[in-house]
């Protein structure tokens, strides 16, 4: 009898592993706790039964350390660009430069149908990216857009479908956490994984783009143009803006006689340009005031050249996604400066938030790599591919059952759970199977080591964006998609749960369209960064 | 108030407190990371540094590439605790909110005890090996030039796990109070404790009132200045 149940346990205590996390997650503890606490439990059985030492727990230790090159929490130098994006993300929030940003793209984009909507829209490509989960990204979007949106009289359905849709398209589309984390756990790199993220990501803004413009064309009681009143500008001081024109022609036209001359040539003037005209816009937008061209100087053209410099230089391989992070964080903190919102209180408070959502992030890192080191050793991993060995199904079956448990399981966890403990499981099936996709790809098939990994880290380039675009749908999808809840809690109480229902499902149709065309075309994914990196 | 709940506040002190101190790492991490870019990846300063570095023979690059991460360590480490204790871990809250208050106190007693408590004491004990082994083998950087002592970084790792086991027993006296004590520990504890979901929705709530308030604000503006023209 107990050589029965010995063997049952030693082949499937993994199996027994997994079915006690899921169970200790719905308690509601702190998925860190649970991940933690189940992999020491199973740890101490298995030790008591004779399959692992107990100096596995050096190898947890060990790996949540990181360090020769392994990808663990703290010694990697990649995982630093983390906190980094957070500051960035929550400087540009609490320093009301995301707030400017959305007035006066509102004001920009007044004579399109449905300009409020694509402002907000804009605003959630540019900025939504950073907050570090997804409900935190939807509760800024919804405070922050909503009750203008309601009060210009566009339809509720409308206004928190689109608020919803763009303020979670920021984990897909960099800078984005996520897509660090995804990097570090699939172990492939993060500057590749951004810029092939961005395409993917464009594709998406076009697509809600053109449902709102079409729609609001078609029936524009849903979004009233905005009355020429509603926003009281002053006119605008041609002088300054010619003032501006002219310092940003000038430090181009120096850059481009400098740089083809040689002069100086240690100077790196095509920077120095850039530098310039950023700093010459926020100036001379401060001049300028409360008017069109000052807003759009001081509001909308600092923002955008802060990201354009992250993702830049990271496009450039000229810095790696941490320098790009710390410059980032630091031109946050510029624009904080020259907007004049940057006070103690708003630092103190940006600096806690950063350090809270820092210790959220890496707690569950090191919960889910205890979990996964010992998940690993009790030979769970080799249950789950002989699982699917016996599934037996064809790759791209495969494919899509992987697709569809993702889509389940971001009913229920954010992307932190499910990056850090379903994607390590999840990537050696995908390497696995990579040689069934050459031809997809468009790559040759693969006869020799070298190009067999080259094969790998493509398909898992593609698997990775289709995993992010699948969790953003799955957060939007009703009745669960929690993005949706979050939305609820922070909305005025006219919105009713029906009319975000309703005024999702569009958005949702929106991201089978986007997941099918990536699937479809994995050129999308993979086409820029070949280009920028090169083969 | 008893002594439990007296030791409770004294430990979320001490945690909070490193939390927050461990924050305030980011700012002096930025500059780290822009000076390192500077000297690096300017042509301009990166001559001019590496004239220094002939002439001084010393070089501050790779320390500064060590010191990032060491910096970044730093934060992510000692915010454990205040993080557990600001309720800003991720849960999976469907089911828990279903529950009253004292249910979730004991679901949350149980996973203390049984989860997070072996949990902490397995990596305070093997991470503390690991800055041992580290402190004995006089383990430094991997570059030349890097920062030597690698025991430092290290037992950062097992503060941190201290810290959140801190916040641990913290949170667990206060349940006890929440689940035994009398009216006063009752309510003491109850207003020191953030991990009910209800407290986050009441806050989510003040948000949602502001929300509303900006809206009708600005319908009136909008009717006075229709009712203008």
């Amino acid at each position: 009898m107990w050589e029965i149940i010995y063997d049952h346990l030693y082949d499937y205590i993994g199996a027994y592993m997994f079915l006690a996390l899921a169970l200790m997650l719905f308690t509601g503890m702190p998925v860190a706790f649970a991940l933690g606490g189940i992999s020491v439990i199973f740890a101490l059985i298995a030790i008591g039964l004779d399959f692992l030492d107990i100096e596995v727990f050096y190898a947890v230790v060990q790996r949540i350390w990181g360090g020769d090159g392994a990808s663990g929490a703290v010694q990697n130098p990649i995982l630093v660009a983390i906190p980094c994006f957070v500051f960035m993300g929550t400087m540009l929030e609490k320093s009301r430069v995301a707030e400017d940003l959305l007035h006066i793209l509102q004001v920009m984009l007044k004579r399109v149908p449905g300009g409020l909507a694509l402002a907000v829209t804009v605003m959630g490509t540019i900025m939504a990216a950073t907050t570090g989960i997804i409900g935190a990204s939807v509760v800024m979007m919804t405070l922050l857009a909503l009750p203008t949106m309601l009060s210009r009289g566009y339809h509720p359905s409308l206004a928190t479908g689109t608020i919803a849709a763009s303020a979670t398209l920021g984990i897909l589309i960099p800078p984005s956490i996520m897509l660090v984390l995804m990097a570090n756990l699939l172990a492939v790199s993060v500057g590749n994984l951004f810029i092939g993220a961005i395409l993917p990501g464009l594709v998406l803004a076009g697509l809600y783009f053109l449902y709102i413009m079409t729609r609001c064309t078609i029936n524009p009681s849903l979004a009233p143009p905005l009355p020429p009143d509603a926003i009281q500008l002053e006119p605008t001081k041609m002088r300054n803006v010619w003032l501006y024109f002219i310092v940003a022609a000038l430090a181009i036209g120096t850059a481009w006689y400098c740089t083809t001359n040689g002069i100086m040539p240690s100077f790196n003037w095509g920077l120095i340009a850039f530098l310039v005209i950023f700093m010459a816009s926020m100036i001379i937008g401060r001049m300028e005031g409360n008017t069109f061209w000052g807003g759009i100087l001081k509001g909308f053209v600092p923002p955008i050249f802060l990201i354009v410099m992250v993702l830049g230089s990271i496009f450039a391989g000229w810095a790696t996604p941490t320098e790009a992070a710390g410059v980032g964080a630091f031109g946050s903190l510029v624009l904080a400066l020259f907007n004049g919102t940057l006070t103690k209180d708003v630092l103190t408070s940006v600096v806690n938030r950063t350090g809270l959502t820092t210790a959220m992030i890496f707690f569950i890192f090191a919960g889910a790599t205890a979990f996964s080191t010992i998940f690993r050793n009790v030979y769970g991993e080799d249950l789950i591919i002989e699982f699917i060995e016996w599934l037996d199904l064809a790759p791209w079956s495969l494919l899509f059952l992987l697709m569809f448990v993702i889509f389940l399981l971001g009913f229920f966890f954010d992307f932190l759970e499910i990056i850090l403990i379903i994607l390590p499981v999840f990537a050696p099936v995908i390497r696995e199977m990579a040689g069934a996709f050459a031809g997809h790809l468009d790559i040759a098939e693969p006869t020799n080591v070298a190009q067999m990994q080259f094969l790998q880290a493509q398909v898992i380039y593609w698997f990775a964006i289709l995993v992010a675009v699948n969790l953003q749908t799955s957060f939007l999808t009703p009745p669960f998609g929690f993005a949706l809840f979050y939305m609820k809690g922070v909305a005025p109480s006219v919105v009713k749960m029906q009319e975000i229902y309703r005024g999702i499902i569009p958005f949702v149709l929106l991201q089978v369209i986007g997941i099918a065309i990536v699937v479809a075309f994995p050129q999308l994914a993979l086409w820029l960064p070949d280009l920028v990196f090169g083969r | 108030m008893n002594s439990g709940l007296k030791l409770a506040d004294w430990l979320d002190n001490i945690a909070t407190k490193a939390g927050r101190a461990a924050g305030w790492i980011i700012i002096p991490l930025i500059i780290v990371i822009m000076f390192d870019v500077i000297t690096r990846k300017l042509d301009v300063t990166r001559l001019y540094f590496a004239d220094i570095t002939q002439a001084t023979n010393y070089s501050v690059s790779t320390i500064l590439q060590d010191l990032q991460w060491h910096f970044h360590a730093l934060l992510l480490l000692f915010t454990f605790g205040i993080g557990y204790l600001a309720n800003a871990h991720v849960r999976v809250d469907i089911f828990r909110e279903m529950l009253s208050r004292r249910k979730q106190a004991w679901v949350e007693m149980f996973g203390l005890v049984f989860l997070a408590i072996p949990f902490l004491i397995f990596m305070v004990y093997w991470s503390g090996r690991m800055g041992w082994i580290a402190f004995a083998s006089g383990e430094g950087s991997e570059s030349l030039t890097g920062i030597p002592h690698r025991w430092v970084p290290k037992s950062f790792m097992v503060l941190g796990f201290i810290l959140a086991a801190f916040a641990v027993f913290a949170t667990l006296l206060r349940l006890w109070n929440l689940l035994f004590g009398n009216q006063d520990e009752k309510s003491y504890a109850t207003s020191q404790l953030s991990i009910f979901p209800d407290q986050s929705a009441a806050e989510l709530e003040a948000a949602r009132v502001a929300a509303e308030q900006a809206l009708e604000a600005e319908r009136a503006g909008a009717n006075q200045t229709n009712r203008g023209n």
